[in-house]
């Protein structure tokens, strides 16, 4: 399995500052915990859709976080790659009203690209002149954890030698089934490749994803225990296991079939996105609590499963400012 | 469609609202200011300066004619031509 | 730079599937691509209001009724269209049945179910009370539940672009040993708010999708599906599986210069062409056909004309365009896959059939393309182009079988 090493990390998330505290999760977003105007600076942000602000505010933080190194590495070396399930699903039905109602006229122009989702990261990679690649993930629930892969495997190849990996949601629009409790707000990570036998001293730590399928209603099979076997090879059992699961067969079955697997396993249920595991994965880099080695797993209903090995070092110094411009 | 019963065009107007499309201070817009090289404009702010103008006009420009603007004093010439009646 | 080809781990194209305006089937594919393509139609519908609604569709009664459902959500045509052509691909690749439950999919999707979620804002269909979370993005889910495939289920984005990205995902999934077998490829459906945004962007052309053409406005969409399975080569020797094509080399940039316009300097998709090259071990001489992304957008193909003339320099005059586009449309998240499945269609018949025939060459696009009849591939390697809104860039280069282990 490929390895990563986290240099940086930034949060837009309601009810939490920092890294740290990014597993509290606030009822209901307070109105206005988001302003545009102070949490990005300057020209061209203000009617970005929201989750495309979270993501920029949330990648600015971590590369402050990450320090000097990102800043030497050139223009066509960086990559971005961003997990997403909802980001732009409230300006689609917008969009979809709009037409139903008066026509395609009544469109927005400068929000329009945005119904595919895919420019979110691309706006990332335009903020900070990105030209070694941009790649979004979407699958259901794991997308974040896909991008922590997809981009390792990247960096593996050969295709950059730095990353920003983030993840973003927007809140569901009313209409949609599964609004209540969506995700919202971003995290961002700033990864390196992991030198091997190496612990680099400005990381936070390094994480490995796995990932498999179970089919809706299969049983959880050779797949959920060959993965778990890959990843719990090489090093000491984790003490603990974050899962992010919803009450679907898929979230059942991989929540039934984890007793036993460790230490403590501890349950957080998830709603509609890709955030709230990458949430839970963030904070568990940021404190190194409980011990250094981690699990965080994840399922869809649809039966995408994910798994991401966290070992943490000791990070007690505040990185100095830096960007990648 | 708004009913107009003035062909008198506010110019301050007009600039607060071009501003306000491109997220720029109303200093910044001046009469003769060029969109592309000077305010950095583009395809989808050009379009969404548009929109603006429509709403506010109840007017209907047609991108083509939009393409060949690119001061505020011609996008007043483009408006005022419409309130006056061209198509 | 990245590894290739020469670092050990081929990698092969073992099976296809498609599902296009041309219809049901790669051999329908194939032969309707001899027969000159197809026609746009006014998309059925009746809530686009808009003034373009042309697209090359999927005939309809091609599009599969089934499998309509995935966990709690109702499928659209998408994901069925989706499923279709991996069952074809997969059988044609002839996996057995523990080969399948190991395989791994990496799909591009960009819309994925859209089409449910518009037809419950039409009130066409609704959400049952109290029901669960539908994401949009589930295809490559449904794709995974419908063959039984346990290996990793992983879909990508990037709008027109998506499925080539994912294809070269799946590609560096072989050669770093992850896995010996993945399915991949891209479906969609009609999205009546892509085609509005088009619309509203003034981006689709009044008659048809013509690429290179004097007089283009713009795109037309198609629906559709295509899917590869990729195999290691090694692996596909070992069961005695035959090839279509190799796939030796892909590569992606970023221009990182606007959300919707390509960077008219060409600059990174020239680097994706060149390292795509570099990585099969090619040089410009080797490469018989390109198969272009080539929207009839007018900026666009003339970005891309101008950087394949830098590129193949004397050699342009003389090489081969199939600008597939003008004869299925623009088929967005899946015309990377659909380029790849093309591009493996020649080599396989040693051939390119003749594109759609222009009114008038645009002069600002000086590229050869073939338009009385086919002609043959005198070299077995061809290039694929997928560009994507937001300046994502991916070059993919198959080449003939016979060099694979």
């Amino acid at each position: 399995m490929i390895s990563l090493d986290v240099l940086g990390l930034g949060v837009v998330l309601p009810g939490a500052d920092k890294p740290a505290d990014a597993r509290t999760v606030t009822a209901a977003p307070a109105p206005g915990w988001f302003d545009v105007v102070t949490a990005l600076t300057g020209r061209g942000y203000r009617r970005l859709p929201t989750a495309c602000q979270y993501l920029l505010a949330a990648t600015r933080s971590a590369l402050d976080d990450a320090g000097d190194a990102p800043d030497a590495v050139p223009a066509e070396r960086r990559g971005v790659v961003v997990g997403t399930n909802n980001a732009g699903m409230a300006l689609m039905e917008e969009q979809d009203r709009s037409i139903l109602e008066e026509g395609a006229d009544a469109i927005t122009p400068i929000t329009a690209p945005y119904f595919a989702m895919s420019l979110f990261a691309s706006r990332l990679a335009v903020e900070h002149t990105v030209h070694g690649f941009t790649l979004t993930t979407n699958s259901p629930r794991t997308a974040g954890f896909d991008a922590l892969q997809a981009g390792a495997r990247a960096l593996a190849r050969g295709r950059a030698d730095v990353l920003v990996v983030g993840a973003t949601e927007d809140e569901l629009p009313r209409p949609e089934p599964g609004a209540d409790g969506s995700d919202i707000g971003a995290v961002a990570l700033v990864c390196a490749p992991s030198a091997e036998g190496i612990n680099n001293p400005s990381a936070y730590g390094s994480c490995r994803i796995r990932n498999a399928f179970l089919a809706p209603g299969a049983a959880p099979a050779d797949a959920l225990d060959d993965a778990w076997a890959a990843l719990t090879a090489d090093g000491p059992l984790p003490r603990h296991v974050d899962a992010v699961l919803d009450d679907s067969a898929t979230g059942r079955a991989v929540a039934d079939w984890l007793a036993g697997k460790a230490g403590t396993v501890s349950i957080t249920p998830a709603g509609a996105g890709c955030l709230s595991p990458m949430r839970h994965l963030v904070a568990r880099l940021a404190t190194g609590d409980d011990g250094p080695e981690h699990v965080v797993v994840t399922a869809a209903a649809e039966g995408n499963v994910a798994f991401a090995r966290l070992t943490t070092l000791p990070h007690n110094h505040p990185q100095q400012h830096g960007s990648w411009q | 469609m708004s009913e107009n019963t003035t062909t008198a065009l506010d110019l301050d107007e007009l600039r607060a609202i071009v501003a306000d499309a491109l997220e720029l201070p109303k200093e910044e817009v001046t009469d003769e200011a060029h969109f592309a090289n000077d305010l950095q404009v583009d395809s989808l702010m050009a379009l969404e300066i548009v929109v603006h103008l429509e709403k506010r006009y109840g007017i209907k420009v047609a991108e083509s004619e939009f393409k060949e603007l690119s001061t505020l004093l011609q996008v007043r010439g483009l408006v005022e031509s419409k309130l006056a009646g061209g198509k | 730079m990245t590894a290739g080809r020469d670092d050990g781990r081929r990698v092969v194209v073992t099976g296809m599937g498609s599902i296009s305006c041309l219809g049901t089937g790669v051999d329908a594919f194939w032969a309707g691509l001899l027969a000159g393509g197809g026609t746009p139609a006014p998309i059925p519908d009746p809530d686009a209001r808009m003034a373009n609604r042309l697209m090359y569709l999927v005939p309809q009664d091609e599009v599969p009724a089934e499998p309509s459902r995935l966990a709690g959500s109702t499928l659209a045509a998408g994901p069925r269209m989706a499923v279709a052509a991996a069952r074809e691909a997969v059988a044609d690749a002839g996996l057995d049945t523990r080969t399948r439950a190991r395989l791994a999919v990496v799909l591009g999707v960009e819309m994925g179910n859209a089409g449910w979620h518009e037809s419950r804002r039409a009130g066409v269909a609704s959400a049952a009370e109290g029901a669960t979370w539908s994401p949009m993005t589930l295809t490559a889910a449904a794709v995974g539940a419908a063959l039984g495939a346990g290996g990793g289920n992983v879909s990508v984005g990037n709008a027109c672009a998506a499925s080539g990205y994912a294809v070269a995902v799946a590609a560096d999934m072989i050669r770093g040993g992850e896995a010996d077998v993945v399915l991949t490829g891209g479906a969609e459906g009609v999205t009546r708010v892509g085609m509005g945004v088009f619309n509203r962007l003034g981006a689709l052309d009044p008659e048809r999708c013509r690429p290179f053409d004097l007089h283009r406005q713009g795109t037309l969409f198609g629906d559709g599906a295509a899917m590869l399975v990729l195999e290691s080569a090694e692996h596909a020797a070992r069961r005695g599986a035959t090839a279509y094509a190799e796939l030796a080399g892909a590569a992606w940039s970023c221009d990182a210069h606007h959300p919707t316009a390509p960077d008219p300097s060409g600059g990174q998709a020239l680097r994706s062409i060149r390292q795509a090259l570099d990585e099969a071990g090619l040089s410009r001489e080797d490469i018989g056909a390109v198969v272009p992304h080539g929207t009839g957008t007018p900026l666009n193909d003339a970005v891309e004309a101008r950087v394949l003339r830098e590129v193949f320099e004397d050699r342009c005059d003389g090489l081969p365009l199939f600008s597939l586009k003008g004869l299925i449309g623009h088929t967005a998240g899946v015309a990377g896959a659909f380029g790849a499945l093309t591009a493996a269609l020649l080599v396989h018949h040693r051939r390119v059939p003749a594109n759609a025939p222009l009114d008038e060459q645009d002069p600002e696009c000086p590229v050869r393309l073939p338009q009385q009849e086919p002609v043959p591939l005198s070299e077995q390697a061809v290039l694929v182009n997928a560009y994507a809104f937001g300046g994502n860039n991916v070059s993919l280069v198959l080449t003939g079988p016979e060099g694979a282990p």
